[in-house]
């Protein structure tokens, strides 16, 4: 048995989306719980891109390939603060070009410089985001310098998040990760972080994400949520939601900035070793291309050389003349993201070098040799099997003329993006445009898998200004429910299951019209249901995520609802096809909804049940009453009956009042699609009428229902009672539907097909039996279950209701039926 | 992460034995030390690699540890140091390009673990040491 823990938002990843998507959401207010991969590393406590430091932050100790032709070395952080602990902290904004090409490609909708402005800045402010000194450049950077300025290329140093400009970003304290940033930040704020917590499936069901099935230090852990952000970056994010069965635009186009590296020699030392990073950039060919130093360490020069160890060995017997350099390109090819399937947690990533690929890197190369050798350099050493050393500008301008073999190549990158790109698109996009996963409701991505495509620079500005936004945008638009943490939860006066559901939703509508106090209607919403509409209702209503199914969750449903009303409107009527929902739902999860209930002094519980615990009838002159002996229709009639067994017993045992209300075939309004194709069956002459069509059945127009459960729930003597709720009488199935067709061709001109699918009464009696066949094999088929109750009677008796209750049913069929058309034209329904 | 097996440890051992270079000098003891934690952290990154190339790369340490016995009648833990080296190079200059690549990973772990281990760092920074690359 996993534990299990509770969150308002659970963010899952702790680099430059999670991090500030966590600090920003905490500050808010919100229930926070940060679920981090990778270990809590102390700052300081490792040298930076040290072997050590490979080993214990980087995911799989650095040893990540991305496969194609040829293969990419890509490394990625995986310790609290993702690869902002292992990057070199520059810092770019999102380049203009992009804001609208991503617009009219992904459909943006809200993304101008102006919109992000606000973003940066304050990220920008928070981080320390400085420029080096152009006038102190280390040795490494000013012979690049020097050489663009004599090239007359554009050159300049670059912005990076250190707070001291004149601090080597990699000395100690120096640079402003996550974890010395926004995760301090957002722990500060009363955010959980578990480190060393695998995400290993999203929970989700219909619209809605309910949380994660995690490992936590080797023991499983269940964690619920109402909100879930995936954080862990272009390549994890798209692997888990793929691995959670979410593959609408996931994983298909993964960017990258593909890069070549050389070694250069100069004439005199360099140092690079004792300043690390070199610090300025060539953006001459920006955005195709950029030019730069990279990393330098000895061993980092020698793995570079191991391209051509036996002809460059010697170099590094002049390692403090030698520094490293890059060339990056755009990269305009795309690649996919693939969790591996058995494997666990294993990722396959894929990415195709283009023709044009190849040729930037052909002409990065020859442009960096140009560079180097104006810099003085008195040899290059690309990382390239077929090309051991450069020794002048003419053999590197010859690069120009060709492309580079593509098998010779020894390509990194350390950028990745675009996995789950955001947009409006619905044939690029996997969210929409501020991160909400496509379908979801309670579902996002914030982090660098959103951007749309190549930004040609460092992506981590884009990334987190992206994150601030889409946070921010979370935030304004957050459900009232979501409330901040600390803050009174308003006392509710009625529970109720089942809303967002039909009847649930119908009777909130009108208990936050009797109940108009914020919070004073507390609405248990299912995984899976979109809580929007009840929303709408107003500040009464506060929905409340959780499931029948899961017994905390009930706790927290019932938090405080001493003395209040429960209606338990929810319950398995169709399961999508196993019958053994029927006892999970309507038994087990009475059960334990009743014991949340008694525990939080519930005063009154109203529930209902319906009439397939007492069955059907062949009789067509048989009403029921309160006093039929019980008969139940199959599973679930069983799984009724049971319910009201729980009402009575907990009754009995004076946990809270009682009473139980049973409603036949109900219609109307918030209807779900089987009833529009009831209309559709009707207009075009196929509705079935098994036998003559002279069997009887009770129905009620919802608002008469919800009349009913109201005078259930607040005539005192109603409890311990039980009342049949429909309409005042009885209809034969022929009424029905000739009933319905007047409607639709007098009230609303809808021609319809005269007559209907008349079938032998025993076809009923073969359904049946079908149904109960499946049924005992544990399985169910909704049309087969509806099929074999037609040639039967189900009608009632509401006197007991009329006169201990005062129900009065306002609604007929022929007016309900027309409002309920009414309600299926105005959205849209095809009838 | 499964750790390398002993067999596998000793095939890589024996790789990073012959990658190192000489340069820059230093005591025995000290150099066969370096050697030791060269050949724990190279073994240690290739059972980090993704479960889907682990398998395979320690299929091809049995493979790359077993071929020599067809020329040489016995495996190449087992090689004199001139066989192993011209072993080795026959592997980096194969046409195909998962042989080079197999030799290129251990490689570049070990010289960067070398280069970047303090004691050789503290040589190179004394610059004193002067030898040849292997």
């Amino acid at each position: 048995m996993s534990r299990t823990l509770r969150t308002q938002v659970l963010v899952v990843g702790s680099g430059a989306g999670g991090a500030v998507t966590a600090a920003l959401l905490a500050e808010a207010g919100l229930d926070v719980l940060i679920a981090e991969e990778g270990p809590d590393v102390a700052p300081d406590s490792v040298v930076s891109n040290s072997p050590e430091a490979i080993a214990r932050l980087y995911r799989n100790r650095g040893m990540t390939p991305i496969l194609g032709s040829p293969n990419l070395a890509f490394v990625e952080g995986s310790c609290v603060g993702g690869s902002t602990e292992v990057n070199s902290a520059f810092w770019h904004r999102t380049p203009l070009d992009c804001y609208a090409r991503w617009t009219a490609d992904a459909l943006l909708e809200d993304f101008t410089p102006a919109a992000l402005e606000p973003c940066f800045e304050r990220i920008e402010r928070d981080l320390g985001v400085t420029l080096p000194d152009a006038t102190a450049l280390p040795e490494s950077s000013a012979v690049i310098q020097r050489a663009a300025d004599a090239l007359g290329w554009e050159c300049a140093p670059v912005p990076r998040c250190v707070k001291d400009p004149l601090v080597d970003p990699f000395a100690p304290g120096a640079k402003q990760s996550m974890q010395r940033s926004y995760v301090p930040r957002a722990r500060d704020a009363g955010a959980t972080l578990l480190a060393e917590c695998k995400i290993v499936e999203l929970r989700h069901q219909g619209r809605g994400a309910s949380g994660a099935r995690a490992v936590l230090a080797g023991e499983p852990v269940e964690i619920r949520a109402d909100h879930v952000f995936v954080c862990c970056g272009p390549i994890q994010t798209p692997a888990l939601l793929r691995r959670s069965g979410i593959r609408k635009n996931v994983g298909n186009t993964l960017c990258i900035h593909p890069m070549l590296k050389a070694a250069a020699r100069f004439d005199h030392d360099l140092e690079a070793h004792a300043t690390t990073l070199p610090v300025v950039q060539v953006t001459e060919f920006k955005p195709a291309l950029t030019l730069g130093g990279s990393v330098f360490t000895p061993g980092f020069l020698a793995m570079l050389l191991a391209e051509n160890w036996a002809q460059n060995a010697g170099v590094m017997q002049h390692w403090s003349q030698t520094a490293l350099y890059y060339a990056a390109t755009r990269g305009l090819g795309r690649g996919r993201v693939r969790p591996v399937p058995g494997s666990g947690d294993g990722v396959w990533v894929h990415y195709r070098l283009t023709e044009a690929d190849r040729r930037a890197l052909s002409i990065g190369m020859a442009r960096l040799g140009e560079l180097l050798f104006t810099a003085g350099a008195e040899a290059v050493y690309p990382g390239i099997r077929s090309l051991p050393v450069l020794r002048s500008v003419e053999q590197c301008r010859g690069l120009l003329e060709r492309s580079l073999p593509a098998g010779d190549l020894s390509l990194s990158t350390v950028h990745a993006f675009s996995t789950c790109p955001m947009g409006e698109n619905p044939d690029l996009c996997a969210t929409d445009s501020f991160g909400k996963v496509r379908g979801f409701s309670n579902l996002y991505v914030n982090d660098a898998s959103l951007i749309p495509d190549s930004p040609g620079v460092n992506p981590q500005g884009t990334t987190m200004a992206i994150a601030w936004r889409n946070a921010e945008h979370f935030l304004a638009r957050a459900p009232r429910h979501s409330r901040a943490r600390g803050a009174a939860r308003p006392r509710p006066q009625v529970l109720v299951t089942g809303a967002p559901g039909w009847l649930g939703t119908s009777l909130v509508e009108k208990l936050a019209v009797a109940y108009p106090e914020p919070g004073a209607v507390r609405c248990l919403v299912a995984p899976g249901a979109d809580p929007a509409g009840l929303e709408a209702c107003g500040e009464a209503v506060e929905p409340c995520h959780g499931d029948l199914r899961h017994p905390e969750s009930l706790a927290a449903f019932c938090e405080g609802a001493d003395g209040a009303l429960l209606y338990h409107a929810a319950g398995v009527i169709h399961p999508s096809w196993r019958a053994r929902d029927f006892q999970d739902v309507n038994v087990h999860g009475a059960r334990a909804l009743f014991e949340a209930a008694r525990g939080a002094g519930v005063r009154r519980v109203v529930a209902v049940s319906s009439n397939s615990p007492v069955g059907a009838s062949r009789d067509p002159d048989v009403v029921f009453d309160e006093e039929s002996p019980l008969d139940p229709f199959l599973g679930y009639g069983r799984s009724k009956a049971a319910l009201e067994t729980l009402v009575r017993e907990a009754r009995a045992r004076g946990d809270f009042e009682t009473v139980v209300v049973r409603a036949p075939w109900f219609y109307g309004p918030n209807q779900p699609p089987r009833q529009s194709l009831f209309f559709r069956m009707i207009r075009t002459g196929r509705f079935p009428i098994l036998g003559d069509g002279n069997q009887r059945r009770s129905m009620t127009y919802i608002d008469n229902l919800c009349q009913g459960l109201e005078l259930a729930a607040n005539v005192a003597a109603a409890d311990g009672r039980t009342y049949w709720i429909a309409d005042a009488r009885p209809y034969t199935v022929n009424e029905i539907v000739e009933t319905v067709r007047q409607v639709l061709e007098q009230d609303f001109g809808l021609p319809c097909t005269a007559g209907a699918l008349h079938l032998p009464g025993f076809v009923g009696d073969l359904a049946y039996w079908g149904d109960a066949g499946l049924q005992a094999l544990g399985l169910y088929q909704q049309k087969l279950h509806v099929l074999g109750e037609m040639n039967r009677t189900i009608a009632c008796s509401v006197e007991r209701a009329r006169e201990e209750l005062g129900y009065e049913p306002r609604v007929a069929l022929r007016e309900g039926m027309a409002e309920s058309i009414r309600w299926c034209l105005a959205r849209g329904h095809a009838l | 992460m499964e750790a390398l097996s002993g067999h596998g440890q000793r095939v890589v051992a024996a790789l990073v034995h012959l990658v190192v270079p000489e340069f820059p000098a230093l005591e025995p003891a000290t150099r066969r030390s370096v050697e030791d934690e060269v050949g724990h952290y190279v073994a240690s990154q290739i059972a980090g690699m993704p479960g889907y190339l682990a398998l395979p790369y320690r299929l091809a340490l049995r493979i790359f540890d077993g071929l020599p016995r067809l020329f040489y009648l016995r495996p190449f833990v087992r090689l004199d140091a001139a066989r192993g080296t011209r072993y080795l190079e026959r592997w980096s200059n194969a046409p195909l390009a998962p042989m080079r690549d197999f030799v290129k990973l251990v490689r570049s772990c070990a010289l960067l673990a070398y280069f970047d281990h303090p004691a050789v760092v503290a040589q190179l920074q004394s610059g004193t040491a002067v030898g040849s690359g292997r």
